[in-house]
Protein backbone atom coordinates (compact mmCIF):
# COMPACT_ATOMS: atom_id res chain seq x y z
CA UNK A 1 0.00 0.00 0.00
CA UNK A 2 1.28 3.09 -0.98
CA UNK A 3 2.09 5.66 1.93
CA UNK A 4 -0.29 8.09 0.66
CA UNK A 5 -3.02 5.89 1.25
CA UNK A 6 -2.93 5.12 4.59
CA UNK A 7 -1.94 9.35 5.36
CA UNK A 8 -4.96 10.27 3.26
CA UNK A 9 -7.10 7.77 5.01
CA UNK A 10 -6.18 9.52 8.44
CA UNK A 11 -6.89 12.78 7.19
CA UNK A 12 -10.21 11.73 6.34
CA UNK A 13 -10.78 9.75 10.07
CA UNK A 14 -9.60 12.75 11.90
CA UNK A 15 -12.38 14.78 9.53
CA UNK A 16 -14.79 12.75 10.66
CA UNK A 17 -13.73 12.89 14.30
CA UNK A 18 -13.46 16.45 14.45
CA UNK A 19 -17.15 16.23 13.53
CA UNK A 20 -18.28 14.03 15.86
CA UNK A 21 -16.25 15.41 18.81
CA UNK A 22 -17.84 18.72 18.44
CA UNK A 23 -21.18 17.64 19.09
CA UNK A 24 -20.47 14.57 20.91
CA UNK A 25 -24.51 14.28 20.71
CA UNK A 26 -24.12 10.82 18.72
CA UNK A 27 -21.77 8.78 20.91
CA UNK A 28 -23.74 9.71 23.87
CA UNK A 29 -26.71 8.53 22.35
CA UNK A 30 -25.24 5.23 21.36
CA UNK A 31 -23.28 5.28 25.19
CA UNK A 32 -26.96 5.18 26.48
CA UNK A 33 -28.52 2.95 24.69
CA UNK A 34 -25.64 0.49 25.06
CA UNK A 35 -25.40 0.77 29.08
CA UNK A 36 -29.36 0.94 28.70
CA UNK A 37 -29.50 -2.24 26.42
CA UNK A 38 -27.03 -3.93 29.19
CA UNK A 39 -29.45 -2.82 31.98
CA UNK A 40 -32.74 -4.23 29.79
CA UNK A 41 -30.61 -7.85 29.88
CA UNK A 42 -29.96 -7.97 33.39
CA UNK A 43 -33.81 -7.54 34.29
CA UNK A 44 -34.75 -10.17 32.07
CA UNK A 45 -32.50 -12.82 33.05
CA UNK A 46 -33.53 -15.10 35.74
CA UNK A 47 -30.12 -15.96 37.82
CA UNK A 48 -31.24 -19.07 39.23
CA UNK A 49 -31.50 -20.47 36.08
CA UNK A 50 -28.32 -19.07 34.07
CA UNK A 51 -24.91 -18.36 35.83
CA UNK A 52 -23.94 -14.60 35.42
CA UNK A 53 -20.71 -16.14 33.70
CA UNK A 54 -22.64 -17.85 30.60
CA UNK A 55 -24.79 -15.37 30.80
CA UNK A 56 -22.25 -11.89 30.33
CA UNK A 57 -20.68 -13.06 26.47
CA UNK A 58 -24.01 -12.99 25.11
CA UNK A 59 -24.79 -9.96 26.40
CA UNK A 60 -21.83 -8.26 25.28
CA UNK A 61 -21.62 -9.53 22.21
CA UNK A 62 -25.61 -8.73 20.94
CA UNK A 63 -25.09 -4.86 22.59
CA UNK A 64 -21.43 -4.84 20.78
CA UNK A 65 -23.65 -5.34 17.42
CA UNK A 66 -26.49 -3.34 18.09
CA UNK A 67 -24.24 -0.21 18.83
CA UNK A 68 -22.35 -0.58 16.31
CA UNK A 69 -25.32 -0.56 14.22
CA UNK A 70 -25.88 2.83 15.60
CA UNK A 71 -22.69 3.67 15.11
CA UNK A 72 -22.79 3.05 11.43
CA UNK A 73 -26.31 4.45 11.08
CA UNK A 74 -24.81 7.82 11.48
CA UNK A 75 -21.41 7.41 9.57
CA UNK A 76 -23.07 8.64 6.23
CA UNK A 77 -25.18 10.57 7.69
CA UNK A 78 -22.77 13.37 8.21
CA UNK A 79 -21.71 14.17 4.42
CA UNK A 80 -25.15 13.65 2.97
CA UNK A 81 -26.03 17.03 4.97
CA UNK A 82 -25.27 20.04 2.25
CA UNK A 83 -23.73 17.65 -0.47
CA UNK A 84 -20.53 17.65 1.51
CA UNK A 85 -20.04 13.96 -0.40
CA UNK A 86 -19.28 15.75 -4.09
CA UNK A 87 -16.23 17.71 -2.41
CA UNK A 88 -14.88 14.60 -1.13
CA UNK A 89 -14.86 12.70 -4.21
CA UNK A 90 -13.65 16.08 -6.49
CA UNK A 91 -10.49 15.83 -4.10
CA UNK A 92 -7.79 13.90 -5.93
CA UNK A 93 -7.54 11.06 -3.40
CA UNK A 94 -8.06 7.33 -3.72
CA UNK A 95 -11.61 6.20 -3.32
CA UNK A 96 -9.97 3.59 -1.27
CA UNK A 97 -8.79 6.11 1.45
CA UNK A 98 -12.43 7.47 1.51
CA UNK A 99 -12.97 4.51 2.74
CA UNK A 100 -10.53 3.58 4.90
CA UNK A 101 -10.97 6.91 6.41
CA UNK A 102 -14.22 5.99 7.79
CA UNK A 103 -14.21 2.90 8.44
CA UNK A 104 -11.16 4.08 10.91
CA UNK A 105 -13.41 6.90 12.38
CA UNK A 106 -16.11 4.59 12.46
CA UNK A 107 -13.41 1.98 14.69
CA UNK A 108 -12.41 4.20 16.55
CA UNK A 109 -15.86 5.39 17.51
CA UNK A 110 -16.78 2.03 18.34
CA UNK A 111 -14.29 1.07 20.37
CA UNK A 112 -15.30 4.49 22.55
CA UNK A 113 -17.95 2.59 23.35
CA UNK A 114 -16.38 -0.34 24.09
CA UNK A 115 -14.44 1.63 26.90
CA UNK A 116 -17.59 1.71 28.40
CA UNK A 117 -19.76 -1.24 27.52
CA UNK A 118 -16.74 -3.95 28.11
CA UNK A 119 -16.12 -2.55 32.01
CA UNK A 120 -19.98 -2.18 33.02
CA UNK A 121 -20.56 -5.87 31.70
CA UNK A 122 -18.02 -7.12 33.66
CA UNK A 123 -19.18 -5.27 36.46
CA UNK A 124 -22.69 -6.20 36.14
CA UNK A 125 -22.23 -9.47 35.60
CA UNK A 126 -19.50 -9.87 38.29
CA UNK A 127 -16.72 -11.04 35.98
CA UNK A 128 -13.51 -11.72 37.26
CA UNK A 129 -12.01 -8.01 36.18
CA UNK A 130 -8.30 -8.71 36.16
CA UNK A 131 -8.02 -11.62 34.25
CA UNK A 132 -10.35 -10.47 31.49
CA UNK A 133 -10.80 -7.24 31.12
CA UNK A 134 -7.80 -7.24 28.67
CA UNK A 135 -8.56 -10.17 26.94
CA UNK A 136 -12.13 -9.01 26.19
CA UNK A 137 -10.63 -5.76 24.84
CA UNK A 138 -8.23 -7.74 22.19
CA UNK A 139 -11.49 -10.05 21.21
CA UNK A 140 -13.71 -6.99 21.28
CA UNK A 141 -11.36 -4.65 19.04
CA UNK A 142 -10.63 -7.57 16.70
CA UNK A 143 -14.34 -8.34 15.76
CA UNK A 144 -15.03 -4.20 15.76
CA UNK A 145 -12.54 -4.09 12.57
CA UNK A 146 -14.53 -6.64 10.39
CA UNK A 147 -17.82 -4.98 11.92
CA UNK A 148 -16.70 -1.96 10.72
CA UNK A 149 -15.82 -3.18 7.68
CA UNK A 150 -18.95 -4.34 6.54
CA UNK A 151 -20.95 -1.89 8.04
CA UNK A 152 -18.88 1.11 6.54
CA UNK A 153 -19.59 -0.25 2.50
CA UNK A 154 -23.36 -0.66 3.76
CA UNK A 155 -23.82 2.76 5.37
CA UNK A 156 -22.37 4.12 2.68
CA UNK A 157 -25.04 1.85 0.34
CA UNK A 158 -28.09 2.28 2.62
CA UNK A 159 -27.54 6.62 2.81
CA UNK A 160 -28.87 6.33 -0.86
CA UNK A 161 -31.84 4.60 -0.57
CA UNK A 162 -35.17 5.02 0.53
CA UNK A 163 -35.22 2.21 3.17
CA UNK A 164 -31.88 3.64 4.88
CA UNK A 165 -32.66 2.53 8.38
CA UNK A 166 -33.92 -0.36 7.34
CA UNK A 167 -31.78 -1.78 5.08
CA UNK A 168 -28.12 -0.98 6.79
CA UNK A 169 -29.39 -3.13 9.89
CA UNK A 170 -31.08 -5.79 7.18
CA UNK A 171 -27.78 -6.05 5.08
CA UNK A 172 -25.37 -6.33 7.59
CA UNK A 173 -26.58 -8.61 10.33
CA UNK A 174 -26.01 -11.46 8.42
CA UNK A 175 -22.37 -10.78 7.88
CA UNK A 176 -22.02 -9.67 11.91
CA UNK A 177 -23.00 -13.45 12.85
CA UNK A 178 -19.81 -15.05 12.02
CA UNK A 179 -18.25 -12.13 14.12
CA UNK A 180 -20.60 -12.72 16.84
CA UNK A 181 -20.20 -16.12 17.03
CA UNK A 182 -16.35 -16.26 17.22
CA UNK A 183 -16.41 -13.22 19.47
CA UNK A 184 -19.07 -14.83 21.69
CA UNK A 185 -17.23 -18.72 21.67
CA UNK A 186 -13.57 -17.27 22.62
CA UNK A 187 -15.41 -14.72 25.24
CA UNK A 188 -17.35 -17.64 26.87
CA UNK A 189 -14.02 -19.68 26.48
CA UNK A 190 -11.75 -17.70 27.96
CA UNK A 191 -14.06 -16.72 30.80
CA UNK A 192 -14.45 -20.39 31.75
CA UNK A 193 -10.82 -20.36 32.40
CA UNK A 194 -10.32 -23.17 28.71
CA UNK A 195 -6.80 -22.74 27.44
CA UNK A 196 -6.24 -20.08 24.98
CA UNK A 197 -5.55 -22.90 22.20
CA UNK A 198 -9.32 -24.67 22.59
CA UNK A 199 -10.54 -21.34 21.46
CA UNK A 200 -8.28 -20.39 18.60
CA UNK A 201 -10.23 -22.04 15.72
CA UNK A 202 -12.78 -19.21 16.48
CA UNK A 203 -10.29 -16.66 16.88
CA UNK A 204 -9.34 -17.83 13.56
CA UNK A 205 -12.69 -17.08 12.05
CA UNK A 206 -13.07 -14.05 13.36
CA UNK A 207 -9.32 -12.76 12.01
CA UNK A 208 -9.59 -14.39 8.79
CA UNK A 209 -13.60 -12.60 8.51
CA UNK A 210 -11.68 -9.34 9.24
CA UNK A 211 -8.81 -10.29 6.53
CA UNK A 212 -11.34 -11.23 3.87
CA UNK A 213 -13.99 -8.63 4.16
CA UNK A 214 -11.14 -5.40 4.97
CA UNK A 215 -10.34 -6.31 1.73
CA UNK A 216 -13.17 -7.51 -0.27
CA UNK A 217 -15.10 -3.85 1.76
CA UNK A 218 -11.96 -1.61 0.50
CA UNK A 219 -11.95 -2.94 -3.07
CA UNK A 220 -15.29 -2.82 -4.26
CA UNK A 221 -16.46 0.71 -2.02
CA UNK A 222 -15.63 2.54 -5.20
CA UNK A 223 -18.39 1.03 -7.39
CA UNK A 224 -20.67 2.34 -4.60
CA UNK A 225 -19.23 6.17 -5.35
CA UNK A 226 -19.49 6.15 -8.94
CA UNK A 227 -22.21 8.95 -10.37
CA UNK B 1 -29.75 -2.56 -25.74
CA UNK B 2 -33.03 -3.58 -26.24
CA UNK B 3 -35.21 -1.54 -24.22
CA UNK B 4 -35.27 2.08 -26.32
CA UNK B 5 -38.17 4.69 -26.49
CA UNK B 6 -38.01 6.99 -29.63
CA UNK B 7 -39.13 10.52 -28.87
CA UNK B 8 -41.77 12.02 -30.64
CA UNK B 9 -41.40 14.37 -33.48
CA UNK B 10 -42.26 17.59 -32.02
CA UNK B 11 -45.90 18.72 -32.71
CA UNK B 12 -46.25 15.40 -34.59
CA UNK B 13 -48.83 13.26 -33.26
CA UNK B 14 -46.94 9.67 -33.19
CA UNK B 15 -46.90 7.49 -30.06
CA UNK B 16 -43.82 6.63 -28.25
CA UNK B 17 -42.61 3.23 -29.46
CA UNK B 18 -40.68 0.95 -27.90
CA UNK B 19 -38.47 -2.13 -28.80
CA UNK B 20 -40.86 -5.08 -26.11
CA UNK B 21 -40.17 -8.93 -25.65
CA UNK B 22 -42.93 -10.64 -27.42
CA UNK B 23 -41.73 -13.84 -26.52
CA UNK B 24 -43.92 -15.86 -23.68
CA UNK B 25 -42.84 -15.93 -20.14
CA UNK B 26 -44.10 -19.57 -20.38
CA UNK B 27 -43.06 -21.30 -23.04
CA UNK B 28 -41.85 -25.15 -24.04
CA UNK B 29 -39.44 -25.06 -21.73
CA UNK B 30 -41.72 -24.32 -18.61
CA UNK B 31 -44.17 -27.16 -20.05
CA UNK B 32 -41.29 -29.85 -19.97
CA UNK B 33 -40.22 -28.57 -16.71
CA UNK B 34 -44.39 -28.82 -15.71
CA UNK B 35 -44.73 -32.20 -17.04
CA UNK B 36 -41.72 -33.28 -15.29
CA UNK B 37 -42.57 -31.70 -11.66
CA UNK B 38 -45.83 -33.55 -11.99
CA UNK B 39 -44.16 -37.12 -13.21
CA UNK B 40 -41.93 -36.92 -10.48
CA UNK B 41 -44.98 -35.83 -7.63
CA UNK B 42 -46.75 -38.88 -9.44
CA UNK B 43 -44.03 -41.17 -9.10
CA UNK B 44 -42.69 -40.08 -5.03
CA UNK B 45 -46.23 -40.60 -4.23
CA UNK B 46 -47.49 -43.89 -5.87
CA UNK B 47 -44.48 -45.71 -7.01
CA UNK B 48 -42.01 -44.82 -4.33
CA UNK B 49 -41.73 -47.62 -0.98
CA UNK B 50 -42.69 -45.47 2.49
CA UNK B 51 -39.48 -46.09 4.49
CA UNK B 52 -39.35 -48.55 7.01
CA UNK B 53 -37.82 -46.24 10.07
CA UNK B 54 -39.15 -42.50 9.15
CA UNK B 55 -42.67 -43.66 7.86
CA UNK B 56 -43.62 -41.32 4.98
CA UNK B 57 -41.96 -38.55 6.10
CA UNK B 58 -39.24 -39.67 4.52
CA UNK B 59 -40.62 -38.87 1.27
CA UNK B 60 -40.27 -35.36 2.16
CA UNK B 61 -36.52 -35.16 1.09
CA UNK B 62 -37.92 -36.01 -2.80
CA UNK B 63 -39.20 -32.51 -2.04
CA UNK B 64 -36.28 -30.84 0.27
CA UNK B 65 -33.19 -31.49 -1.53
CA UNK B 66 -33.68 -31.05 -4.92
CA UNK B 67 -35.23 -27.70 -3.69
CA UNK B 68 -31.89 -26.62 -2.12
CA UNK B 69 -29.79 -27.79 -5.06
CA UNK B 70 -32.06 -25.44 -7.10
CA UNK B 71 -31.70 -22.57 -4.73
CA UNK B 72 -28.13 -22.90 -4.94
CA UNK B 73 -28.10 -22.88 -8.88
CA UNK B 74 -30.05 -19.93 -9.03
CA UNK B 75 -28.11 -17.99 -5.98
CA UNK B 76 -24.57 -19.15 -7.80
CA UNK B 77 -26.40 -17.31 -11.13
CA UNK B 78 -26.77 -13.99 -8.47
CA UNK B 79 -23.27 -14.08 -7.81
CA UNK B 80 -21.82 -15.09 -11.20
CA UNK B 81 -23.76 -12.30 -13.15
CA UNK B 82 -22.88 -10.00 -10.23
CA UNK B 83 -18.87 -10.41 -10.99
CA UNK B 84 -19.96 -10.21 -14.45
CA UNK B 85 -21.93 -7.14 -14.46
CA UNK B 86 -19.39 -5.10 -12.46
CA UNK B 87 -16.71 -6.26 -14.94
CA UNK B 88 -18.74 -5.66 -18.47
CA UNK B 89 -21.40 -3.14 -17.17
CA UNK B 90 -24.06 -5.35 -19.08
CA UNK B 91 -27.45 -5.02 -18.07
CA UNK B 92 -28.30 -8.11 -19.34
CA UNK B 93 -26.21 -9.56 -16.53
CA UNK B 94 -28.20 -7.15 -13.77
CA UNK B 95 -31.67 -7.93 -15.16
CA UNK B 96 -30.82 -11.82 -14.87
CA UNK B 97 -29.20 -11.78 -11.48
CA UNK B 98 -32.48 -9.81 -10.38
CA UNK B 99 -34.59 -12.25 -11.88
CA UNK B 100 -32.69 -15.73 -10.18
CA UNK B 101 -32.18 -13.86 -6.82
CA UNK B 102 -36.05 -13.69 -6.92
CA UNK B 103 -36.73 -17.41 -7.68
CA UNK B 104 -33.93 -18.49 -5.40
CA UNK B 105 -36.56 -17.13 -2.89
CA UNK B 106 -38.84 -19.20 -3.80
CA UNK B 107 -36.89 -22.43 -3.66
CA UNK B 108 -35.56 -21.45 -0.42
CA UNK B 109 -38.81 -20.62 1.18
CA UNK B 110 -40.02 -24.28 -0.04
CA UNK B 111 -36.61 -25.38 1.63
CA UNK B 112 -37.18 -23.81 4.64
CA UNK B 113 -41.11 -24.43 4.67
CA UNK B 114 -40.24 -28.47 4.23
CA UNK B 115 -37.32 -28.86 6.49
CA UNK B 116 -39.37 -27.98 9.80
CA UNK B 117 -42.48 -30.55 8.24
CA UNK B 118 -39.48 -33.12 7.73
CA UNK B 119 -37.65 -32.69 11.21
CA UNK B 120 -40.46 -32.80 13.24
CA UNK B 121 -41.28 -36.22 12.79
CA UNK B 122 -38.21 -37.47 12.33
CA UNK B 123 -35.64 -35.51 14.79
CA UNK B 124 -38.83 -34.88 17.51
CA UNK B 125 -38.05 -30.48 16.60
CA UNK B 126 -39.34 -28.56 14.55
CA UNK B 127 -35.58 -26.63 13.90
CA UNK B 128 -32.44 -27.31 14.21
CA UNK B 129 -29.21 -25.96 13.72
CA UNK B 130 -28.01 -28.37 11.06
CA UNK B 131 -25.77 -27.33 8.11
CA UNK B 132 -28.15 -27.24 5.91
CA UNK B 133 -31.12 -25.69 7.73
CA UNK B 134 -28.97 -22.67 8.95
CA UNK B 135 -27.25 -21.94 5.61
CA UNK B 136 -30.41 -21.72 4.16
CA UNK B 137 -31.51 -19.53 6.87
CA UNK B 138 -28.72 -17.36 6.11
CA UNK B 139 -29.31 -17.43 2.26
CA UNK B 140 -32.70 -16.34 2.97
CA UNK B 141 -32.12 -13.68 4.61
CA UNK B 142 -29.25 -12.43 2.27
CA UNK B 143 -31.74 -13.25 -0.55
CA UNK B 144 -34.36 -10.91 0.77
CA UNK B 145 -32.17 -8.29 2.34
CA UNK B 146 -30.34 -8.25 -1.62
CA UNK B 147 -34.42 -7.92 -3.32
CA UNK B 148 -34.89 -5.37 -0.70
CA UNK B 149 -32.07 -3.31 -1.88
CA UNK B 150 -33.17 -3.77 -5.39
CA UNK B 151 -36.50 -2.29 -4.27
CA UNK B 152 -34.98 0.73 -2.90
CA UNK B 153 -32.73 2.50 -5.39
CA UNK B 154 -34.28 3.97 -7.96
CA UNK B 155 -31.53 4.93 -10.38
CA UNK B 156 -30.60 1.76 -12.91
CA UNK B 157 -26.98 1.95 -12.62
CA UNK B 158 -26.79 2.18 -9.17
CA UNK B 159 -29.10 -0.14 -8.36
CA UNK B 160 -27.16 -2.48 -10.62
CA UNK B 161 -23.81 -1.87 -8.86
CA UNK B 162 -24.73 -1.90 -5.29
CA UNK B 163 -26.92 -5.64 -6.12
CA UNK B 164 -23.49 -6.50 -7.50
CA UNK B 165 -21.37 -5.24 -4.61
CA UNK B 166 -23.93 -7.05 -2.38
CA UNK B 167 -23.81 -10.69 -4.24
CA UNK B 168 -20.10 -10.58 -4.71
CA UNK B 169 -19.97 -9.88 -0.73
CA UNK B 170 -23.12 -12.65 0.29
CA UNK B 171 -20.93 -15.11 -1.79
CA UNK B 172 -17.67 -14.34 0.25
CA UNK B 173 -19.67 -14.82 3.40
CA UNK B 174 -21.08 -18.10 2.67
CA UNK B 175 -17.97 -20.49 3.80
CA UNK B 176 -17.69 -18.17 6.87
CA UNK B 177 -21.42 -19.30 7.62
CA UNK B 178 -20.14 -22.88 6.73
CA UNK B 179 -17.23 -23.19 9.09
CA UNK B 180 -19.04 -21.35 12.13
CA UNK B 181 -22.07 -23.76 11.61
CA UNK B 182 -19.31 -26.56 11.50
CA UNK B 183 -17.44 -25.46 14.84
CA UNK B 184 -20.86 -24.93 16.26
CA UNK B 185 -22.00 -28.33 15.68
CA UNK B 186 -18.64 -30.17 16.80
CA UNK B 187 -19.19 -28.50 20.01
CA UNK B 188 -22.82 -29.01 20.38
CA UNK B 189 -23.43 -32.65 18.97
CA UNK B 190 -26.99 -33.37 18.55
CA UNK B 191 -28.29 -36.48 19.61
CA UNK B 192 -29.25 -37.83 15.87
CA UNK B 193 -31.70 -41.35 17.16
CA UNK B 194 -31.54 -41.62 12.75
CA UNK B 195 -29.23 -40.44 9.81
CA UNK B 196 -31.77 -39.23 7.41
CA UNK B 197 -29.13 -37.29 5.63
CA UNK B 198 -27.16 -39.82 3.66
CA UNK B 199 -29.35 -43.15 3.88
CA UNK B 200 -28.41 -45.59 1.57
CA UNK B 201 -31.65 -46.13 -0.42
CA UNK B 202 -32.72 -48.82 -2.61
CA UNK B 203 -32.54 -47.86 -6.13
CA UNK B 204 -35.95 -47.00 -6.29
CA UNK B 205 -35.60 -44.14 -4.12
CA UNK B 206 -32.54 -42.83 -5.96
CA UNK B 207 -34.50 -42.45 -9.15
CA UNK B 208 -36.96 -40.96 -7.21
CA UNK B 209 -34.72 -38.82 -6.01
CA UNK B 210 -33.10 -37.83 -9.23
CA UNK B 211 -36.30 -37.52 -10.90
CA UNK B 212 -37.10 -34.90 -8.73
CA UNK B 213 -33.69 -33.01 -9.21
CA UNK B 214 -34.23 -33.08 -12.67
CA UNK B 215 -37.56 -31.58 -12.61
CA UNK B 216 -36.42 -28.98 -9.67
CA UNK B 217 -33.68 -27.89 -11.92
CA UNK B 218 -35.71 -27.63 -14.90
CA UNK B 219 -38.37 -25.87 -13.18
CA UNK B 220 -36.07 -23.40 -11.59
CA UNK B 221 -34.49 -22.67 -14.78
CA UNK B 222 -37.76 -21.87 -16.69
CA UNK B 223 -39.16 -19.80 -13.90
CA UNK B 224 -35.90 -17.55 -14.40
CA UNK B 225 -36.40 -17.08 -17.70
CA UNK B 226 -39.86 -16.50 -17.33
CA UNK B 227 -39.10 -13.78 -15.08
CA UNK B 228 -36.08 -12.50 -16.98
CA UNK B 229 -37.97 -11.55 -19.94
CA UNK B 230 -40.73 -10.08 -17.51
CA UNK B 231 -37.70 -8.05 -16.33
CA UNK B 232 -37.26 -6.92 -20.34
CA UNK B 233 -40.87 -5.71 -20.42
CA UNK B 234 -40.77 -3.74 -17.36
CA UNK B 235 -37.60 -2.31 -18.48
CA UNK B 236 -38.45 -1.31 -21.51
CA UNK B 237 -41.90 0.62 -19.63
CA UNK B 238 -39.65 2.45 -17.39
CA UNK B 239 -37.12 3.40 -20.72
CA UNK B 240 -40.77 4.73 -22.30
CA UNK B 241 -41.71 7.03 -18.86
CA UNK B 242 -37.91 7.75 -18.97
CA UNK B 243 -38.09 8.91 -22.70
CA UNK B 244 -41.37 10.67 -21.89
CA UNK B 245 -40.26 12.87 -18.74
CA UNK B 246 -37.66 14.24 -20.56
CA UNK B 247 -39.96 15.95 -23.60
CA UNK C 1 -38.08 -47.77 18.02
CA UNK C 2 -39.58 -51.57 18.75
CA UNK C 3 -43.32 -51.60 17.49
CA UNK C 4 -44.84 -54.19 16.71
CA UNK C 5 -46.51 -52.61 13.62
CA UNK C 6 -45.18 -51.09 10.54
CA UNK C 7 -43.15 -47.83 10.48
CA UNK C 8 -44.75 -44.54 12.00
CA UNK C 9 -47.50 -42.43 10.58
CA UNK C 10 -46.53 -39.66 9.47
CA UNK C 11 -48.03 -39.07 6.42
CA UNK C 12 -50.17 -36.04 7.69
CA UNK C 13 -46.41 -34.10 7.39
CA UNK C 14 -45.69 -35.49 4.30
CA UNK C 15 -49.12 -34.43 2.39
CA UNK C 16 -48.54 -30.91 3.55
CA UNK C 17 -45.12 -30.62 2.54
CA UNK C 18 -45.81 -31.69 -0.85
CA UNK C 19 -48.99 -29.65 -1.08
CA UNK C 20 -47.55 -26.52 0.40
CA UNK C 21 -44.58 -26.76 -2.07
CA UNK C 22 -46.55 -27.15 -4.71
CA UNK C 23 -48.75 -24.37 -3.82
CA UNK C 24 -45.54 -22.09 -3.82
CA UNK C 25 -44.24 -22.77 -6.90
CA UNK C 26 -47.92 -22.35 -8.89
CA UNK C 27 -48.55 -19.73 -6.82
CA UNK C 28 -45.13 -18.01 -7.68
CA UNK C 29 -45.78 -18.89 -11.79
CA UNK C 30 -49.09 -16.96 -11.40
CA UNK C 31 -47.49 -14.16 -9.85
CA UNK C 32 -45.18 -13.60 -12.28
CA UNK C 33 -48.17 -14.32 -14.96
CA UNK C 34 -50.36 -11.72 -13.50
CA UNK C 35 -47.58 -9.11 -13.02
CA UNK C 36 -46.54 -9.55 -16.71
CA UNK C 37 -50.23 -9.30 -18.11
CA UNK C 38 -50.27 -6.01 -15.94
CA UNK C 39 -47.55 -4.72 -17.82
CA UNK C 40 -48.42 -6.29 -20.92
CA UNK C 41 -51.55 -3.75 -20.85
CA UNK C 42 -50.16 -0.86 -19.68
CA UNK C 43 -47.53 -0.94 -22.59
CA UNK C 44 -50.32 -1.59 -24.93
CA UNK C 45 -52.07 1.53 -23.61
CA UNK C 46 -49.42 3.81 -24.41
CA UNK C 47 -49.72 3.21 -28.09
CA UNK C 48 -48.52 1.16 -30.99
CA UNK C 49 -45.45 -0.48 -29.82
CA UNK C 50 -43.20 -1.87 -32.30
CA UNK C 51 -42.13 -5.86 -31.62
CA UNK C 52 -38.63 -7.59 -31.48
CA UNK C 53 -36.84 -9.99 -29.97
CA UNK C 54 -34.34 -9.27 -26.62
CA UNK C 55 -30.85 -9.57 -27.53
Amino acid sequence: MRPSLLVTAWVIARKDLAIEFRTRTAFLAVLVFAVLGIATFYFAWDATAVAAIDLAPGVLWVIFTFSGLLSLQRSFGVELADRAMDALLLAPIDREAIFLGKALANLLFVAGILVVTVPSVALLYNLPLGRTLPILFAIALIAAIGLVAVGTLFSAMAANTRLAELLLPMLSLPFFVPIVYGAAQTTSMLLAGRPLGEAWPFMKILIAFDLVFLTACTLTFPYILEE
Amino acid sequence: MTSRALPDDAGAASPVIADVETRPLFDWLFGVAVVAMVAAYVRAVFFTPVEALQGAAQKIYYVHVPAALSAYLALGIVALMSIVYLWLRDERADRLAESSGEVALVFLTAVLTTGPLWGKPIWGTWWTWDARLTLTLFLWFLTAGYLVLRGAVDDAGMRARYSAVIGILAALLIPFIHLSVYLFNTLHPKPILLKPDKPSMPNEMVVTFFGFFIACALLCVALIRARYRYGVARDALRAMDLAEEGE
Amino acid sequence: MLQGGGPPDTSSYYRVAYVWAAVLYAGYSIILWARSRRLRRIIEARGPVRRVRDG
